[in-house]
């Protein structure tokens, strides 16, 4: 049997604390896996920040352990820095300097030649359609522009792991929509991508795992599937039949271990929630068809990510 | 319910107070003027009173010019920088409430400054060589210096778009103010002095007058005034008088102007300055291609200037040095010859230099910082040395105007070079100075990353202060003392780096 690939990023019992007093990550611990994106998500507070922070080797790790492509970052910087890109939360680019000089600037730095430059600069600003707006200063462009410039700018040094701290924050619809399209290409190309964000439906479509933290703490870390279906005793299915049965609600509410009916108003669909350990589906099948009603449909009701991310998230702020 | 600009006034005073500098300032200063104290009272000399009080009203003097300059300039514009003076226009606070809200606090700051030290100075006469209306005439001079310069800097801060465009407008008023009477005033009513048989013209009279009136009102001169023994002066001399009422003039200009300048509110960015872009006609003189050593282009293109200002240092130097040359001339009724004006030459160059020094390392990484780019370049590949020695030889080559002017200089006259090392070298000076300047850098960038503005001046200010604490045991112990001031001097240098080091992972880290 291939043996499973080694994960890219892996956050094992992370703590951090500013201060003696306010403690930002209680022991964290999530995974990413090589060429996928994973949605990092929570509350303002939650340690997001903090948490990609500590992967850029921006802050130091103070318990717990951080392993980059294989590499712990409490003992080597050298490794890894030239392997990730980090785009923080604050965009944080030189206003003063024209797109290309800004990109030069940063190509330049992570050591590439003058020649390498000129096909590296070309190749990003047309991966994030920015060609045309290579001599505009910076001040100049749009929020959404100036995002799309320092994710070009992330990638002058073809890193394999980008951390992306909020990147669609402050962006109109249009421009989020085309940041997640620019952000599926990467993975196409072999990226890893650990991307964080408050809104959790916001990476619904783009991310293949995600972890969500609050107050410092992991809620869930997994694959998207994971979070939207259901944990615990109990079970909801949706039912719905071609016509109305007006018997078949109180059918279903004799049944042991069915715990909830809900019927929708003027349509013949009904919402029922039981006992995993009590009843089966097969059972509550049985009984619907021997009512005489015909069924249309009968579905595992999924989670709503919103309503996912508020399960596991307490109100207020940190 | 509060008057709307008494909310105002109060909620920057409370900012102010939440503030832990406010009170490190405050103590800095108590605890300077102790030692100050202790100092004069075991110096042994006669009246050491005076020579106390002296020396902590020149450190006042120096404090509110330096500091002042931008403590006081950025009352609007830091609203403007943080695009809040919209919100401010918005609410029922006319122009008038939000400038005296703003800009009283810090002037009440300010005065509370010199407040705190007026019970320590009342030493100053139980140590004789100094009189109660000599303490009471200085305090009204600082004070209404205070005034003065508040208001002018608050005028700066109308008209200009960021806070250091204001500084340093507020500092090219005060230097005219200071030195437009000594040093202008004589030059100019000597080219207008016509030939011996014509009298006077009325333009001539009316300078003269002018430059005689600012002249009165510079607080230094009455300083000069105050400390010359047996004062019998009012202490509501002119100067105190001129700068309430030049105060006042300047607020109700900017009061007048509020509304013009603060019509628009601007996202405010680092500034790019002359230099042309790529695609431009004068593409020479723009940044070009990122060096291999890219953070040295950038800073020395987008911090220092670039080739321009490199190059428009030539004649601004050559032209300091030239009034110089001309203004000894005149004092001294004879002609420059070239060893004199070698001296000039070389004097001037390295006062040049320090000042460009000083400038660069109070900006170095507050740029950065102010623009959140910090994070960006600390997540480059190597050690965070590399980055520094990057961004300080970008910071150097900017200085090469004022080292050729230097080496003209030693051309000219190699013998004055070598003459004032010899006796710098003997005096133990040259290592004690060098040492101190290190210091002094160390100390600036090190403000620079905690302070928002006015690094520059507070670190010349504890430099100043400290060196004689520095060079106490140069002084009294020969050889082995010069040895201890070395060590105490590297010691505190090498502090203050780690002290950088940490507060850089610091700030990259928030």
């Amino acid at each position: 049997m291939a043996e499973e690939p080694k994960p890219v990023v892996e956050v094992e019992n992370l703590s951090y604390h500013f201060g003696s007093f306010k403690k930002a990550l209680k022991g964290v611990t999530f995974s990413v896996q090589r060429q996928s994106i994973h949605g990092f998500v929570g509350p303002n507070g939650a340690g997001k920040t903090t948490t990609l922070k500590i992967l850029a080797t921006l802050l130091r790790v103070q318990a717990g352990s951080v392993r980059l492509f294989g590499y712990n970052i409490s003992q080597t910087h050298r490794h890894v820095r030239s392997r990730i890109g980090f785009m923080p939360d604050e965009l944080g680019v030189y206003r003063q300097m024209t797109v290309f000089e800004y990109l030069d600037f940063f190509a330049a730095a992570y050591g590439r030649s003058l020649k390498e430059r000129d096909s590296i600069i070309s190749d990003v600003l047309a991966l994030t359609d920015m060609q045309s707006r290579k001599d505009d200063f910076l001040k100049k462009l749009s929020r959404g522009m100036q995002q799309r410039v320092s994710l070009a700018r992330v990638l002058v040094h073809d890193p394999d792991l980008l951390l992306l701290d909020e990147p669609a924050a402050g962006l109109d619809p249009r421009a989020r929509i085309e940041l997640m399209e620019i952000l599926k290409e990467l993975r196409r190309m072999g990226k890893t991508i650990l991307i964080s964000s408050h809104i959790l439906a916001e990476l619904g479509d783009l991310c293949d795992s995600v972890t969500i933290i609050d107050r410092g703490e992991v809620k869930y870390t997994g694959a998207m599937e994971g979070l939207v279906s259901q944990e615990g005793e109990l079970s909801t299915y949706i039912l719905e039949l071609t016509e109305e049965q007006p018997s078949l609600e109180q059918v279903l509410r004799a049944m042991e271990g069915v715990t909830d009916v809900l019927k929708e108003p003027e349509r013949p669909q009904y919402e029922i929630t039981f006992r995993k350990d009590n009843v089966n589906t097969n059972a509550i099948l049985r009984a619907v068809i021997e009512s005489g009603a015909q069924v249309a449909s009968f579905r595992k009701k999924l989670k709503l990510l919103s309503e996912a991310f508020m399960t596991l998230t307490k109100p207020g702020v940190q | 319910m509060k008057l709307p600009v008494i909310a105002l006034f109060s909620r920057t005073l409370r900012q102010e107070s939440r503030e832990f500098k406010t009170y490190a300032l405050r103590l800095a200063l108590v605890v300077t003027i102790t030692f100050g104290l202790s100092a004069a009272a075991f110096s042994g000399r006669s009246a050491p009173g005076l020579t106390f009080f002296i020396t902590t009203v020149f450190i006042n003097f120096l404090f509110i010019t330096l500091v002042g300059c931008s403590y006081f300039s950025s009352v609007i514009t830091e609203e403007k920088e943080d695009l809040t003076l919209g919100l401010l226009k918005m609410t029922s606070l006319s122009p008038v409430s939000i400038l005296l809200g703003k800009s009283t606090s810090k002037v009440i700051g300010a005065l509370f400054l010199l407040l705190v030290q007026l019970p320590f100075t009342m030493f100053a006469m139980t140590l004789g060589g100094v009189s109660l209306s000599q303490i009471a005439a200085s305090y009204l001079t600082l004070g209404a210096y205070v005034v003065f310069l508040s208001n002018l800097a608050l005028f700066c801060s109308v008209i200009c778009k960021s806070s250091r465009r204001a500084a340093y407008l507020t500092g090219f008023f005060l230097m005219f103010f200071f030195f437009a009477p000594t040093l202008w005033g004589p030059v100019v009513l000597q080219w207008l002095t016509p030939a011996p048989p014509a009298g006077p013209s009325l333009v001539l009279n009316a300078l003269t007058t002018l430059f005689g009136l600012i002249s009165d009102a510079s607080p230094a001169a009455q300083i000069q005034k105050i400390m010359a023994t047996g004062f019998s002066g009012p202490l509501f001399s002119y100067q105190v008088v001129s700068n309430i009422v030049l105060g006042a003039a300047f607020f109700l200009l900017a009061w007048r102007s509020f509304g013009y300048f603060t019509r628009e509110q601007k996202e405010i960015g680092p500034g790019r300055g002359i230099l042309p872009r790529r695609s431009s006609r004068l593409k020479f003189f723009g940044a070009g291609r990122a060096w291999s050593w890219p953070l040295a282009w950038k800073d020395f293109h987008f911090l220092a200037g670039g080739k321009i200002a490199f190059i428009l240092k030539f004649p601004l130097l050559g032209s300091v040095i030239a009034f110089i040359a001309y203004f000894t001339s005149e004092v001294a009724r004879q002609k420059v010859d070239l060893k004199t004006l070698g001296a000039i030459t070389m004097i001037t160059s390295v006062i040049a230099i320090c000042a460009e020094l000083g400038f660069y390392a109070s900006r170095l990484f507050r740029e950065e910082v102010r623009w959140k780019t910090l994070p960006t370049i600390m997540v480059l590949p190597g050690p965070l040395g590399k980055i520094v020695f990057q961004k300080i030889a970008g910071n150097l080559l900017c200085m090469i105007p004022s080292i050729l002017f230097f080496i003209a200089g030693f051309l000219m006259s190699p013998q004055s070079l070598f003459i004032a090392l010899r006796e710098m070298a003997r005096s133990g000076v040259l290592l004690l100075g060098i040492c101190m300047l290190i210091l002094f850098l160390y100390l600036t960038v090190l403000l620079s990353l905690f302070l928002r503005r006015g690094a520059l001046g507070v670190s010349f200010i504890i430099v100043y202060i400290c060196s004689g604490f520095f060079a106490l045991p140069a002084v009294l112990g020969g050889v082995s003392g010069t040895l201890i001031s070395f060590v105490c001097l590297i010691a505190s240098s090498v502090g203050f780096h780690i002290a950088i080091r940490a507060r850089l992972y610091r700030l990259a880290g928030q």
